[in-house]
């Protein structure tokens, strides 16, 4: 792969590690750091107008941005962590490559959450029960999530982290993180102007609790 | 050896500030649910818990390591147990956003004394998860540290068992003292207990905190 070029999809999902490559040498550019935000940021619009269909059209929107938003917010708030983990891993990048890479991972689920997406709209709109979106747009994440296992290892192969513990360990504290901020922004499956239920804060796990309790005839 | 004693005493001074200033920093976070003035007050106690820990048992841990054949000097144990304290307060640090994020969207402000009991136990229990994971995470690469430093026939597994054992005993008993930590919600915000010398951490593990988890909250 060229440095003077910007690597496409097709980069990122056969061959992760010469985009860690890429983001390690001396090109690493804005360009790629935008390239993969965009493919992180579609990934997650798609899938959250996958989940919001359940409902309505404008709840789908809203569900997009929201997805956007809980991936952005996750990213920012986990950098400290991926930064501390991965030079505790053995990393010598700096904190923008060790951004590059971090955003290497979430590019890669957003592109599987895209791919995911047209599946999980098809139950959305075929569907009444609350607790079947809930209970399947979690295990579509978590597969997606699986898959960003590929580019950290990817980083190991090419030296860029001594053992991938460290990079395993912060994609759980994102993928709880994003969990709770999706409890933050509640509810995804209800109209626009519905009351937060439960009212207030809440832990991610009561809230996903309540949600596969719920029936849909109480949200629609 | 004048010049070899300055940076001895530089490098050690900068990690006990850089400990000192990271367990701040989440001690803030762990007690911010609660009140500002509580997280002021542990702001202060954390450190002194992680630092006196750290001399209390680096005595011990010197003589584990002169019986467990490691050959090493007093000071390299200072150094040794500092550098396993600044990789924790490394994590500490990056952990406490997300933390401080949970505690603001997820533990409940108000509630009946139950509910506030069983956010505190759970609280509770995920700091100690938290400073426990950092807590190895730093042991473990002093281990790895160690082992390229040590002759070979030490037996060092023997010598980190010690020192691990020395740590949590030594520490759980000093952040006991230094109670309140968390801050219990029933309980009026003070620096330190009227009652701080009067009991030991497994006492109430066993008594209060594991019994109030398994029983849901519920007193029985």
């Amino acid at each position: 792969m060229s440095n003077e070029t910007t690597p496409g999809l097709g980069e990122l999902l056969r061959a992760p590690g010469d985009i860690m490559g890429f983001a390690e040498g001396q090109a690493c550019s804005w360009r790629l750091a935008a390239f993969l935000a965009l493919v992180t940021a579609v990934g997650c619009a798609l899938f959250g107008f996958a989940i919001g269909a359940f409902v309505d059209l404008k709840v789908a929107a809203l569900d997009a941005a929201k997805m956007v938003g809980i991936a952005a917010f996750s990213f920012v708030l986990c950098f400290p962590t991926l930064y501390v983990f991965a030079t505790i891993s053995g990393s010598k990048l700096s904190a923008a490559r060790l951004a590059v890479l971090g955003l290497v991972c979430t590019a890669t689920l957003g592109s599987l959450l895209a791919a995911l997406a047209p599946i999980l709209w098809l139950f959305s709109v075929s569907t009444e029960k609350v607790a079947f979106i809930v209970v399947l747009s979690c295990i579509l994440a978590a597969l997606s999530l699986v898959f960003v296992v590929r580019p950290v290892a990817a980083a190991a192969e090419k030296g860029i982290v001594a053992n991938r513990a460290g990079l395993h360990m912060w994609l759980v504290v994102f993928a709880v993180v994003a969990l709770q901020t999706v409890t933050l922004v509640r509810p995804m499956l209800a109209p626009i102007g519905t009351p937060r239920t439960p009212e207030g804060k809440c832990f991610f796990l009561v809230h996903f609790g309540e949600s596969v309790g719920l029936n849909a005839a109480t949200m629609r | 050896m004048a010049t070899e004693n300055g940076e001895f005493y530089g490098r050690l001074a900068r990690r006990i500030l850089f400990v000192a200033a990271a367990t701040g920093v989440y001690g803030a976070v762990l007690a911010v649910w609660r009140s500002p003035l509580m997280a002021a007050y542990v702001a202060v106690k954390l450190p002194a818990v992680f630092v006196g820990a750290t001399l209390v048992v680096s005595l011990f841990c010197w003589m584990a390591a002169l019986a467990t054949g490691a050959g090493l000097r007093y000071r390299e144990v200072l150094e040794a147990v500092f550098f396993a304290m600044s990789v924790a307060g490394a994590i500490l640090l990056a952990a406490a956003p997300v933390v401080l994020f949970f505690v603001f969207s997820a533990a409940p402000d108000s509630g009946t004394r139950e509910t506030m009991r069983l956010a505190h136990a759970v609280m509770m229990l995920a700091h100690i998860v938290v400073m426990g994971s950092a807590g190895t995470v730093g042991v473990a690469l002093l281990y790895r540290s160690l082992k390229r430093r040590v002759p070979a026939d030490c037996r060092l597994v023997l010598m980190m068992v010690l020192w691990l054992a020395a740590f949590a005993v030594v520490g759980c008993q000093l952040g006991w003292i230094m109670r309140p930590l968390v801050g219990s919600p029933n309980i009026s915000v003070e620096f330190l207990r009227s009652d701080a010398l009067e009991s030991n951490f497994l006492e109430s593990l066993f008594t209060q905190i594991l019994p109030h988890l398994i029983n849901g909250g519920v007193v029985k």
